[in-house]
């Protein structure tokens, strides 16, 4: 059976899905991720989904269906997260998740997981609100940078 | 490109397959321009959306809850409700015909306000349906989601 890995990177435009023989491994992979973008492999740094380690893939004994990866030519993402006047910084792999951002920073502000549900993360400056599963290297293109503004989640109401 | 292209190119996209491998999202059924997807909520309940995509995707898909098992609209005492859940899962308003959501055909209409008070919830057609379908999974993870009635 097939495997299916998810490939977000500052390079595209979404989300694709690269599908590799059942005996695959991660240089097969690597080849086939630097075939999408378009890149060698010494412009780019290839990350696992919300794992720090530089080294992931190669490390990786077998290709697990449903991987998520990510492709950057930065190391890490300087992010901001601002909120009631406040601001915090962290800086993540380019491959965190958008909800692994959240999490880090709702206890941050005092919001518990329960609340953090009424919330959501918005770019600052735009009313761009990226997926939870979208990459902070995705949203961060090819900047190494990113700001986002913890924002209520909409309340849809009918009357101006 | 026409109607039944563009849906299918978006149904078998990167950012689709992602939400069902993560467990957000399922197609159970297509038989354009009705397409029923599957959006799990917080609670464990799965409800199923019927897409009807005429004009897709330069005009936003129009969405109401189904009842699979009954192949008809979800009766009203089923819909989710709670907070801002029932702003959105209103079945009082067009009698159940359509989800309360920006990015949906029927409610945009008479609703040009919501433009400017949530633009991120505006039909992208670049997009496709996953922006409908991100919609409706992350109100039904609101806290505020009543349990199912015994």
């Amino acid at each position: 059976m097939n495997k299916h890995i998810f490939l977000q990177s500052g390079f595209l435009d979404g989300i694709e899905v690269i599908e590799l023989d059942e005996h695959a491994g991660h240089t097969e992979l690597r080849a086939s991720i630097l075939e999408r973008i378009g890149k060698r492999t010494e412009e780019v740094f290839i990350f696992i989904e919300n794992n720090d380690a530089e080294d992931a893939l190669r490390d990786l004994s077998e290709l697990i269906d449903g991987l998520g990866v990510h492709a950057h030519h930065h190391k890490e993402i300087s992010v901001v997260v601002r909120y009631a006047g406040r601001q915090i910084h962290r800086v993540f792999r380019p491959s965190a998740t958008i909800e692994r951002v959240k999490s880090w920073a709702l206890p941050e502000f005092g919001i518990s997981e329960s609340d953090g549900a009424e919330f959501m993360l918005q770019v600052a400056g735009t009313d761009l609100r990226p997926d939870v599963d979208v990459h902070v290297g995705a949203v961060a293109r090819h900047h190494h940078e990113l700001t986002f503004d913890l924002v209520p989640s909409p309340r849809i109401n009918g009357w101006a | 490109m026409n109607e039944l292209a563009a849906v299918t190119a978006h149904l078998q996209g990167g950012a689709f397959h992602l939400g069902v491998s993560r467990g957000r999202w399922r197609q159970v059924a297509a038989d354009f321009p009705l397409i029923k997807i599957e959006v799990l909520a917080r609670d464990g309940r799965w409800f199923t959306l019927r897409f009807e995509c005429t004009g897709y995707p330069t005009q936003p898909p129009t969405a109401t809850l189904w009842d699979p098992v009954a192949n008809t609209v979800l009766a009203a005492d089923k819909w989710p409700q709670g907070g801002r859940v029932s702003q959105v899962f209103n079945p009082d308003w067009i009698k159940c015909e359509a989800i309360y959501l920006p990015c949906d055909r029927r409610a945009i209409q008479g609703h040009d306000h919501w433009r400017h008070e949530h633009p991120q919830l505006i039909w992208r057609p670049e997009v496709g349906i996953v922006q409908y379908l991100s919609a409706v999974w992350e109100v039904l993870q609101s806290n505020e989601l009543k349990p199912c009635a015994a």
